[in-house]
């Protein structure tokens, strides 16, 4: 090694070839290394800035409607945290309640000439579940036309449920937050309203609390995606139900809201008239311990 | 001959000689006028100026990717403020609710399709029973298909065939297609439908 450059030393012609010739290894690396560059800059820069200020913009707006309701939202929590565990999901399951509540199924639906027999209700032992709550089962048999079918079955449905925003699907949500993220961050205090109005509450007077949420929305874009909610969503069903004599009984015997309950098994039977069914209906109803 | 070999190597050489100063001097020219593009040309060319600070391609890429996780956070602090009711428990069976209330829509599109395929007649199809069981997520429907002569059997596989076209169906299956005839209604198809839901 030490004769290579001695030699290359007393030869100035070899030595210049070789500089040179390293000069140029290092020219062509530099070459490869701006064309990379150059091509990385129109590949890959020029998306990520045009995508950039949409990114900003979004996360400016979500920190705007964050500050503005988590003032609302830490009164409001607290309130509904205690709904949830007096009612929806209780220490214990409240036996009279349920069947007091099957009670009153049974007479409005008498009543309004949807049912005509009621079985016995059979309520199982708690057993444990694998959501981590606890469970008993509950077995009741009907004889209802349709439309009582229709309503026993949304009132298991609705059992547990305490706000517009439960009674709407994670879909559903996401497409009016996403609407009103882009035509108006600031709506999103009124949305959060309508999402947290109680359900029987909301029911008695619909059109205050839509009306209310439309307001704060100038644009016909996010009235259309609301409108298309409210006409599609599991809210048509509450506010034919719960407007009728349905929500105020319940309301009035203070069975509202209902304990939380999931369908377990339905068996229906055509009844001896037309349009009458024998509805074997079994659910479960949960608690946090019992 | 050895004369003009001697003189051909001699003026390679002489050509070695004068070349190689101007090739070293080349490559040095190139290399620096490119190192000087390198720290001087290029950054002009791909940094960019974006939210108040100038930042190169990987700069961008990063602060691409915390804007991005930084949205993320804060939409599940949003929901968390939308949801009135942040307990896990009541999160779960509110989605298992909704999980197991398949059966009035596959009720109601039961219906839909026995209308759509019968709108003058509704005594085609006699359902004897129909059963719904939420935790195989399944239901099963017993009956008959009547007062259709005898193309009971085909009716009985286009009903079939509609009920697998519904979305949330995800299997169908049937005990078997049989034609009968009685004196009350001649001819008539009995089935028995397995329906698995998603």
């Amino acid at each position: 090694m030490r004769s290579f450059f001695s030699r290359l030393r007393h030869n100035p012609t070899a030595l210049y070839f070789s500089g040179g010739a390293l000069f140029l290894v290092v020219s062509i690396i530099l070459i490869v290394a701006h064309v990379q560059t150059i091509m990385e800059a129109s590949t890959i820069s020029v998306p990520l800035v045009s995508k950039i200020p949409l990114l900003e913009r979004r996360l400016g707006s979500l920190t705007e409607q964050i500050e503005l309701t988590q003032l609302h939202a830490a009164v409001r929590t607290g309130s509904q945290q205690e709904t949830v565990e007096v009612y929806a999901l209780p220490q214990d399951t409240d036996i009279a309640r349920v069947i007091a509540t099957f009670e009153v199924i049974r007479d409005t639906l008498q009543r309004q000439g949807m049912l005509s027999r009621m079985s016995d209700i059979d309520i199982g032992d708690p057993q444990p579940d694998e959501t981590g709550a606890t469970v008993r089962t509950l077995s009741v048999d009907f004889s209802v036309s349709d439309e009582g079918l229709k309503t026993v079955m949304l009132l298991v449905r609705l059992a547990g449920l305490l706000t517009v925003g439960d009674a709407l699907t994670p879909d559903e949500i996401a497409l009016l937050v996403d609407r009103t993220e882009k035509e108006n961050p600031s709506g999103i205090i009124a949305l959060e309203q309508f999402l947290s109005a109680d359900l029987l509450r909301y029911s008695e007077n619909p059109k205050a609390y839509e009306e209310q949420v439309k307001r704060s929305f100038g644009n016909t874009t996010f009235v259309n995606a609301f409108d298309n909610v409210l006409r599609t969503s599991l809210l048509r069903d509450v506010r034919e139900i719960l407007q009728s004599d349905m929500g105020e009984i319940l309301q009035n015997y203070r069975l509202w809201p209902m304990q939380m309950m999931t369908v377990q098994g339905v068996s229906i039977i055509p009844g001896s008239a037309r349009g009458w069914q024998k509805l074997s209906l079994k659910a479960r109803v949960y608690s946090v311990k019992d | 001959m050895q004369n003009t070999q001697n003189t051909h190597q001699d003026s390679l050489e002489n050509i070695m000689k004068r070349t190689a100063f101007p090739f070293f001097f080349f490559a040095l020219v190139l290399m620096g006028l490119l190192a000087l593009s390198w720290y001087l040309l290029v950054p002009r060319l791909t940094h960019i100026e974006v939210g108040g600070s100038v930042r190169d391609i990987a700069e961008l890429k990063t602060y691409t990717s915390d804007l991005n996780a930084q949205i993320l956070t804060l939409q599940d602090e949003r929901k968390s403020f939308l949801l009135p009711v942040n307990n896990a428990l009541y999160e779960r069976l509110k989605t298992l609710k909704e999980s197991r209330s398949s059966f009035q829509i596959l009720r109601s599109n039961l219906n839909r399709i026995m209308k759509t395929m019968f709108p003058d007649q509704d005594t085609v199809f006699a359902i004897a029973d129909f059963t719904f069981d939420a935790d195989s997520s399944s239901a099963r429907i017993r009956g008959e298909i009547r007062n259709v002569g005898p193309r009971s059997m085909t009716v009985l596989a286009q009903f079939v065939e509609a009920i697998h076209t519904l979305p949330f169906v995800t299997d169908v299956k049937t005990d078997g297609y049989t034609r009968q005839e009685n004196d009350a209604y001649g001819f008539y198809s009995p089935f028995t439908l397995h329906i698995d839901l998603q």
